[in-house]
């Protein structure tokens, strides 16, 4: 049997259908996390020995949808006919969530009502009448809290559900025939059912503080909405969250673990030593070595995921949200669009997923695409390498890496509000605040491990065989012969990647070697260190000592053979180009249109390449006074670029003109 | 827009509580629920 799992958004859905099927759907502490139904068969011990499967649906307000995510649950909920519906009631606010609950009670479909969050309630002293409650409605209502450790009551939610398969409830409140045209009709029945509901919760809900009370929080709130000091407290939370997971504790831990690696790596060798020299090459260096490289950026990763999660469940993201509206509607973008780009500093796929909840289809594409600016967990070990091989680990790179990923969001925003020429349309911007809520340090630690493991397994797969493919290539000539030692410009690789690397040449980075690891950085883009350690032999980017950490660095640094400018601006190619494949793939299901998506990429890549060659050339203007290589032919190319968005931006505004004349044309004849 | 915010609980004759005012946004509460409304919205909803 199918039991949907319907309700406001976040009254804890997700978190319950976690708990009952295992898996690990997101969550946050906002409305809007859940953006498409998700479907799974429940955990054993819940079903017993029926066969039972719930879906997850996006929070909803009404069946009348008013977001695409709400038209998903109604829709659902209409036609593909669930055996019964668990509606997830969040008990703090009973008197907007009965709204929905009337709504779906009139179905036909048997309703059980989960009042979740009773653990809130009874913190705030809201005591409401179960049996009263249940008796009004028609429908069994049960105590939860999906958040507990024990699951005895979402077990007996489950039980009431299976039971009333195929019974008949009777709704307690149905909505007169009205035609569902007429919008005065809508709004009198809707009031009626407002009415109705308002009955109900005076008689069944007693509280101790009344909501429309200032409290404690709202001074808090105040606060972080605050346009001056809201704007700083966030800046200092990201700051603390960047520094501690890059260059306190994450590296650290990631010294640690890259001690282990090397022994582990020398002890393979080690077995290895009487095998053809092609096989020990592949497997210890190739391998382990690029592999190990990746893997041993994995601390800094996990830890950065954990203060995300904790983050993402106090329900900060909601008021930084309202902190950044104003600004971001300077640029054209929502306030919304800041929590893609928060996620997005963990990954980009999930965070481009975040932006459907942003009602405005053009801001919504519009942050579909700048989002993957801000560096995700994957660039962290590239920004790592560079600035511990070519800046002796200074922690102003990362800080300037995030920070510029920030400004070409803006600037990116701005760029697209001139092309698309929207100045005219007035949006407004309305977010829920969420109570706060300890975070969860166990769900966070979850949350992260998860994440560990979802790296570790890119790690094992992608990444290596992307390693073992760079190192055959690197390794042989079209004849199949091995390469020899200085001759490694005619191996397989070379001879693919040197005309990509003739375009990076006015860029300062335009060697084989270089350009085959950007390459490979668009299958993930942890693959430019994995490629790197294969393609100049080097496995160990993260010391054990950090005086060594100098010494090494410098052999990093002296064997790419690159200026300090032109590593700056390598970091800064890989940072800013297209995502990843999977990320691409994320922006092509929310673009929805081929233009867009081609637009998308072009606009990062023609991003990338400016800002590498902006900081080569000048960079090498300001450190050794001269222009950098092929100034000339980077510059033609990039007043192409400039040329080629001008021309796009006037095509778009012409069609824009054209259609508000084609009305005038109308009254004109009229 | 009237759409929206009735759903949420907030249409004529309902009380809603301002509880924070800002220069271009404020928070109300309504129906037990707290909300940041951008001013433009918050013009919408005449107070009576």
């Amino acid at each position: 049997m199918r039991i949907a799992f319907a309700g406001n958004p976040n009254s804890g859905k997700t978190t319950m259908f976690n708990a009952l099927t295992g898996m690990s759907e997101r969550v946050g502490n906002w409305a809007g996390v859940t953006v498409g139904k998700k479907e799974g068969p429940l955990k054993e011990e819940f079903r017993g020995s029926v066969d039972v499967t719930a879906v997850d649906l996006p929070g909803a307000y009404s069946m009348s949808p008013f977001t695409p995510e709400e038209s998903i649950t109604s829709e659902f909920v209409r036609e593909e006919h669930p055996d019964a519906i668990v509606n997830i009631v969040d008990a703090t606010n009973l008197s907007r969530s009965l709204f929905f609950t009337t709504q779906l009670l009139e179905l036909g479909v048997p309703v059980v009502v989960a009042l979740n969050k009773s653990d809130i309630n009874e913190k705030e002293g809201t005591r409401i009448d179960v049996a009263k409650l249940s008796t009004k409605l028609n429908c069994p209502v049960i105590e939860t809290v999906s958040t507990g450790s024990r699951h005895d009551d979402l077990k007996a939610v489950i039980d009431k559900a299976i039971s009333l398969n195929g019974a008949n409830q009777k709704a307690p409140y149905l909505q007169a025939d009205i035609d569902l045209k007429d919008k005065a009709a809508v709004d009198r029945e809707d009031r009626k059912r407002f009415e109705f509901v308002n009955g109900i919760v005076k008689d069944v809900e007693v509280r101790e503080v009344l909501s429309s009370e200032t409290q404690q929080s709202d001074k808090v709130d105040s606060v972080l909405t605050n346009p001056v000091i809201g704007i700083v407290i966030f800046a200092a939370v990201m700051y603390c969250v960047f520094w501690i997971s890059q260059a306190w504790a994450g590296p650290g831990i990631a010294d640690w673990l890259v001690g282990w690696i090397e022994t582990f790596q020398e002890w393979v060798a080690g077995q290895l030593e009487n095998s053809p020299a092609i096989v020990s090459a592949l497997i210890a260096d190739g391998i382990v070595g690029g592999v190990g490289a990746v893997v041993g950026f994995l601390p800094l990763v996990m830890i950065m995921y954990f203060l995300l999660a904790l983050l993402e469940d106090c329900g900060y993201m909601a008021r930084v949200s309202a902190v950044m509206d104003p600004i971001f509607k300077r640029v054209g973008l929502s306030g919304k669009a800041i929590i893609p780009i928060i996620i997005g500093t963990g990954c980009g796929i999930p965070a481009i997923m975040a932006c459907r909840t942003i009602r405005d289809e053009r801001e919504r594409r519009a942050s579909a695409m700048l989002t993957t600016f801000i560096p995700c967990g994957a660039k962290i070990p590239v920004i790592a390498l560079f600035a511990g091989a070519f800046f002796a680990g200074a922690g102003w790179v990362s800080t300037v890496a995030y920070f510029l990923g920030i400004v070409l969001i803006f600037l990116g925003a701005l760029l697209i509000k001139t092309v698309t020429g929207y100045k005219y349309r007035k949006s407004f911007f309305i977010i829920e605040l969420p109570k706060w809520k300890v975070p969860s340090l166990k769900r966070a630690f979850f949350s992260m491990m998860e994440r560990a493991k979802a790296y570790i397994i890119k790690a094992a797969t992608i990444i290596l065989v992307c390693n073992c493919v760079v190192q055959i290539m690197q390794t042989f000539n079209w004849h199949f012969q091995e390469v020899e030692e200085g001759m490694e410009n005619t191996s397989i690789l070379a001879s693919i990647a040197s005309p990509f690397a003739l375009l990076l040449i006015p860029l300062g980075f335009g060697t084989w070697q270089l350009a085959a690891a950007a390459v490979t950085g668009f299958i993930a883009k942890e693959n430019v260190v994995g490629t790197l350690a294969v393609v100049y032999g080097l496995t160990n980017f993260i010391d054990v000592d950090e005086l060594e950490m100098t010494g090494d660095g410098n052999v990093v640094a002296a064997t790419m053979g690159l200026t300090s400018v032109a590593a700056l601006a390598y970091l800064f190619f890989n940072l800013y180009t297209p995502p990843c494949f999977a990320a691409i793939g994320a922006m092509n299901s929310e673009m929805k249109s081929r233009s867009w998506l081609w637009a998308a990429i072009g606009l990062q890549m023609s991003t990338g390449y400016t800002v590498a060659f902006l900081v080569y050339q000048f960079g090498t203007l300001i450190t050794e006074g001269h222009l950098g290589t092929a100034f000339v032919p980077g510059l033609i190319a990039i007043v192409v670029i400039a040329l080629v968005i001008a021309a796009i931006s006037k095509k778009v505004r012409a069609h824009f003109d054209e259609q508000y004349r084609l009305h005038e044309d109308v009254k004109a004849a009229a | 827009m009237n759409a929206f915010l009735f759903r949420l609980g907030c249409y004529s004759g309902e009380p809603i509580t301002l509880v924070s005012k800002k220069r271009k946004s404020c928070i109300v509460v309504i129906k037990d629920g707290r909300y940041n409304l951008d001013n433009l919205l918050a013009e919408a909803i005449i107070v009576e």
